[in-house]
């Protein structure tokens, strides 16, 4: 009885140290950076395909579409979901490009600080005055998703952005 | 013995040096494009995506990100302006002549610029006066004489420099002639000089700190103007060029001396006849004309005839009426001792250094005082220096001597036939 319980306690000692909300693997996500390439069919027709940005020439006032997954890998449902992207320094975000089925998305043009709708934003231009954000003046995307994420539940963002 | 005319004759012998004033060049240095402030070329854009979630109410540990890159490749785009406003005047005979032009680099990396210039063909016009090419300047070539080939030149993005096309005027070229020359640069590899990759390729690329990286290059001089069509360029040859003009300019001056018989011991001022003891007056004209370059004068000389006398008085023709009356009788026209008259027109001297001014007529003794006009018999001597010194002009100065475009000098005296 007494090894019993020593046994117990050494396995519980050396057991890794995890909270007990922390579930294993969690949510995964990962991030695409591609551009549209207009090519031409056998038939003459105009077809627009998503290539890797990486591998495909990318210049000052290109348009790269940035996408990003999520999957909760996890054992259990993944609430309060919110992806956060800066948007790249040396881009511009294309104005009502972001998208996200299922989720609100909302902007900062503080480093990610405040975020609100972009209607609701509104910011100071260099004469004092007030005014609507424009997609340039964005710095941070988010997205949040509106239901918690199920176990094996996955899904997918994406915004625009220019090479500056 | 000798007759009027051939006292008429011996006093036409003029002698006048005369320099070329500096030609002005119009420059007004092209406005450099606005920066475009481009993402380097070789610049690395990394995307991270961060996601934030509980479980089971706790909000679980940040650190989950997704990460996306991408290198930004070498857009190549180039201008090239002309920073002459009107077409570059030279002197005939002038050397190192420059035209100048702005090249700017408007892409995002570093880049070789190789220069060549085009000699254009009669028939090309000057993109500033619209007058067509008749005259090859000698020995063109880039930032300096005598570059036959080519120059070469690195700059950063964003950066303007100004590149000069320069020549010889010849020693004898028709006044007014026109010679439009094309600035030509062609984008190369920074430092290596190699030629660019190609449209749409991958090499390697210089960015503006030196370092290098490979990537895809794109030549985006789309927009190609009608006279760089016409020499040889076209959209998306990483190429850009302008023309500029030269014209040559000279000082056309002209010289003329007229005589007229004001009095004679017979007739008085009533048809007087040029007889022995007649009182003739000379009206020496210098005049450049209009449109032409800038003359300095240095001296004006008149030999008088051997048998004519100066008149010391500059007399008024019209005070002695038909009868004839003594010589003395008429009137100095300025005071007693004055006998030379001169005056500038067409102009805006104003006198500045006591020279003459404009539309104002001056009189001068006959003595050799240095007053600007002297005579020592037989000979007068105008010395422009003195009498046309540096002077303010109406907003455009003088230098001493200048007798600029479409002005006229003239001076007035008297001589008795003996």
């Amino acid at each position: 009885m007494k090894k019993g319980i020593l046994v117990m306690m050494m396995v519980l000692l050396m057991a890794p140290a995890v909270t007990p909300a922390q579930q294993k693997g969690g949510v995964e996500v990962k991030s695409f950076a591609e551009v549209e390439v207009v090519q031409k069919d056998e038939k003459g027709m105009k077809v627009v395909t998503l290539v890797d940005a990486a591998k495909n020439n990318v210049q000052p006032g290109d348009t790269v579409i940035f996408s990003i997954t999520y999957l909760n890998n996890g054992d259990e449902p993944a609430t309060d979901v919110a992806i956060k992207n800066p948007v790249p320094q040396q881009m511009l975000y294309l104005d009502r490009s972001a998208l996200g089925e299922g989720t609100r998305i909302d902007f900062s043009v503080d480093n990610g600080k405040s975020y609100g709708p972009m209607d609701k934003i509104r910011v100071r231009s260099a004469d004092g005055k007030e005014r609507p954000a424009r997609g340039a003046d964005i710095t941070f995307v988010r997205w949040t998703l509106e239901k918690p994420l199920r176990k094996g539940g996955a899904g997918k963002v994406s915004f625009r952005a220019v090479v500056k | 013995m000798k007759t009027t005319k051939q006292y008429l004759f011996q006093t036409l012998l003029i002698l006048v040096t005369v320099a070329l004033a500096a030609p002005q060049w119009v420059l007004a240095a092209a406005t450099p494009p606005a920066s475009n402030n481009y993402t380097k070329a070789c610049t690395s854009i990394t995307n991270v995506a961060n996601i934030e979630f509980s479980v089971n109410g706790a909000v679980q540990p940040t650190g989950h990100s997704g990460v996306s890159s991408f290198i930004v490749g070498n857009k190549i785009n180039l201008v090239v302006q002309s920073n002459d406003a009107a077409d570059v005047t030279v002197l005939p005979g002038s050397t190192n002549q420059p035209l100048s032009f702005l090249l700017s680099n408007t892409g995002n990396a570093r880049q070789q610029y190789m220069l060549t210039y085009l000699s254009q063909s009669s028939g090309v016009v000057s993109p500033t006066s619209g007058v067509a090419d008749s005259m090859d300047m000698l020995n063109p070539g880039v930032g300096s004489i005598n570059t036959s080939t080519y120059t070469t030149v690195d700059v950063n993005p964003d950066t303007s420099i100004t590149v000069t096309i320069n020549a010889n005027a010849p020693a004898v070229p028709a006044n007014g002639a026109i010679a439009v020359y094309t600035l030509v640069a062609e984008t190369r590899k920074a430092g290596s000089g190699a030629a660019e990759s190609g449209n749409n390729s991958t090499g390697a690329i210089t960015d503006s700190t030196g370092a290098t990286c490979s990537a895809d290059i794109v030549y985006a001089n789309t927009v190609v103007s009608a006279a760089s069509i016409a020499d040889g360029l076209v959209a998306r040859d990483a190429k850009a060029s302008a023309r500029s003009a030269y014209k040559t300019m000279s000082a056309v001056l002209s010289f003329s001396k007229a005589a007229t018989t004001l009095w004679d011991p017979i007739n008085g001022n009533t048809s007087p006849k040029a007889i022995p003891g007649a009182l003739i007056r000379y009206v020496v004209t210098i005049a450049n004309a209009a449109g032409s370059a800038s003359a300095t004068l240095t001296t004006v000389s008149d030999t008088l005839g051997g048998s004519m006398t100066l008149d010391p008085d500059l007399r008024v023709a019209a005070a002695c009426g038909s009868a004839p009356c003594a010589l003395t009788a008429l009137a100095a026209e300025s005071v007693v001792g004055s006998g030379f008259k001169a005056s500038v027109s067409g102009g805006t001297r104003v006198g500045t250094s006591g020279g003459l001014v404009n539309g104002t007529p001056k009189y001068f003794t006959t003595a050799s005082d240095a007053d600007g006009v002297e005579f020592v018999s037989p000979l007068i001597t105008l010395t422009a220096a003195t009498l046309l010194p540096v002077d303010a002009g109406g907003g455009t100065p003088y230098t001493a001597g200048e007798l600029k475009a479409g002005e006229t000098l003239t001076l007035t005296f008297d001589v008795t036939v003996n």
